[in-house]
């Protein structure tokens, strides 16, 4: 590479624009090369003058343009929404609506066809055959669809099966049996912990069975340490039972976050209350106290326990 | 320049964010369309304000490129980046006011601003002069000669220069704006840094 050839390039080089030999080429020649080396230190010096150059927008003159942009958007908006989609509809079949038994007539065609597309959908699925494979994909982005099934079918293409996920609301009383269930299988199948916490919330308090059995599920074995949290303590009103205690137990000895352990150990043997404890939380609790290396509260919590229950009684 | 080489070399959250608020804002949110609009025009306007030298241009680039943005973007079908069509939209308009405007011929050297005329000298810091009366009166001839550049250059290479200098683009990504091939784009920054480099290596 010749001297005038590094030196035409040098900005290609400062910006990193050159393909990899050119910039090998040119790093070896500026190696050994005094007077590249100077040009280059001149080619840095007139691209600071050129960064000093460039001027800083004054912060008045964003915020105007920003005022601005959006009064013209919204205008747009406004002009966009202006003529009810209806209306545009009902233009194009020539008919005005202006008068009332026009629209009501209107009103009514719109009724009839939407519930005739409606039972057209039912019954032959047309959406999804039809939808756009873009739609179809933003919707599963969205949640709204999830693949089922995909299959090879030759030429090179595949077919997806792929389940909608239809919108609606049910408002009921927690005493109601659907709604409950509903709920019971949010606790279980949601994959939004947030909304496994609330459901969770919502149903403490509830004594029928399913419910502990969801909770003694979510306590156990919920990835989320908020839900179980929050499982454990919606299992107090279960506290007498049999399968609830020795869950409980097993929450204390395995589980891995520290603040399920203690919430655990807290609804097994309330604070402030009688401590009476049964010979098989006796032996756990002892087992922690020898066995347990990292968590101090949970073995100091124990040891309170269990010299407590020497005093008054382990049944 | 932030926001431009954010979106460059982004990380696939950044553009998986991106395409969210555009596809939000292609359904008619406009607090999406507020957020892309804030993620980029900071850019836009200081390289209109740069190209153009006038507040009130830079101001007219700014609400036509995000206008057409807006009326446009229902019709975006991800081909290119968000960035790209941006700035292929922004760099057509100002290529069209430049070209308009005969910017080498016709262009002042001060900025026109909200509160009357900025010298482009004026810009120049001051302690790059320090005190010194010889080194600012070398600053100010630097700083003319660097304008006077800058007008020589063609409008395309004047706007492949702002957007691989100052803005920071690559130059595929300047070739996709301008609708030139990346070799095009790189004979133009070419060109324009010889021009540069003949007209200021000597004040160095």
């Amino acid at each position: 590479m010749t001297c005038h050839q590094v030196q035409t390039n040098l900005s290609l080089f400062l910006y990193g624009d050159l393909d990899f030999a050119t910039e090998d080429a040119l790093e070896e020649h500026l190696a050994e090369c005094p007077a590249c080396q100077l040009a280059l230190d001149r080619e840095k010096a007139w691209h600071a003058n050129l960064n000093a150059e460039h001027a800083d927008v004054p912060l008045d003159l964003l915020a105007r343009c920003r005022r601005d942009l959006e009064v013209a958007t919204r205008a747009e908006g406004n002009a966009k929404t202006a003529t009810p989609f209806w209306e545009r509809l009902a233009a194009l079949f020539g008919v005005s609506t202006h008068r009332w038994s026009e629209r009501l007539a209107v009103a009514s065609l719109f009724l009839f066809l939407g519930m005739g597309l409606s039972h057209w959908n039912n019954r032959f699925n047309v959406v999804s055959r039809f939808a756009s494979p873009g739609d179809l994909a933003e919707a599963s982005l969205l949640g709204r669809v999830q693949v089922r099934d995909v299959r090879p079918i030759g030429d090179g293409k595949v077919r997806l099966s792929l389940d909608q996920i239809q919108r609606g609301e049910v408002v009921g009383s927690l005493s109601d049996e659907a709604v409950r269930r509903l709920l019971l299988g949010t606790i279980r199948n949601s994959a939004d912990a947030g909304l496994r916490v609330d459901s969770v919330e919502l149903l403490m308090g509830q004594s029928a069975p399913e419910v502990r059995e969801v909770l003694i599920h979510s306590a156990t074995k919920d990835p989320n340490a908020a839900v179980r949290l929050k499982a454990l303590q919606g299992l107090r009103a279960f506290q007498t039972d049999e399968e609830t205690r020795s869950t409980l137990l097993s929450v204390i000895q395995y589980d891995d976050n520290s603040g399920v352990r203690s919430e655990a150990m807290e609804v097994l043997v309330p604070p402030g209350a009688e401590i009476r404890i049964a010979p098989d939380v006796a032996g756990a609790f002892q087992h922690i106290i020898r066995s347990e290396q990292e968590d101090d509260f949970i073995r100091l919590r124990c040891l309170q326990i269990l010299q407590a229950a020497s005093t008054s009684r382990i049944y | 320049m932030q926001a431009i080489e954010n979106i460059g070399v982004g990380s696939a959250t950044e553009r998986l964010d991106e395409s969210a608020l555009i596809r939000d804002a292609q359904k008619g949110d406009s607090e999406a369309f507020e957020s892309l609009v804030r993620s980029y025009d900071s850019s836009v306007l200081r390289m209109a304000y740069n190209l153009l030298r006038s507040e009130e241009d830079a101001r007219d680039i700014y609400q036509e490129a995000f206008l057409r943005v807006y009326r446009n973007l229902p019709k975006f079908r991800f081909d290119c980046s968000f960035s790209t069509w941006l700035y292929r939209i922004v760099a057509n308009l100002c290529l069209d006011q430049i070209r308009k405007r005969k910017v080498r011929r016709e262009e002042p050297s001060a900025l026109e601003t909200g509160t009357g005329e900025l010298n482009r000298f004026d810009l120049v810091p001051e302690s790059r002069a320090d005190v010194d009366p010889q080194r600012q009166l070398l600053s100010a001839e630097v700083s003319a000669r660097i304008q006077s550049v800058l007008d020589q250059l063609t409008p395309r290479e004047r706007l492949v220069f702002e957007l691989r200098h100052y803005q920071g683009l690559r130059l595929r990504a300047i070739g996709e704006a301008l609708g030139v091939t990346e070799e095009a784009a790189k004979n133009c920054l070419f060109r324009a840094t010889q021009k540069m480099r003949s007209a200021l290596g000597e004040f160095v």
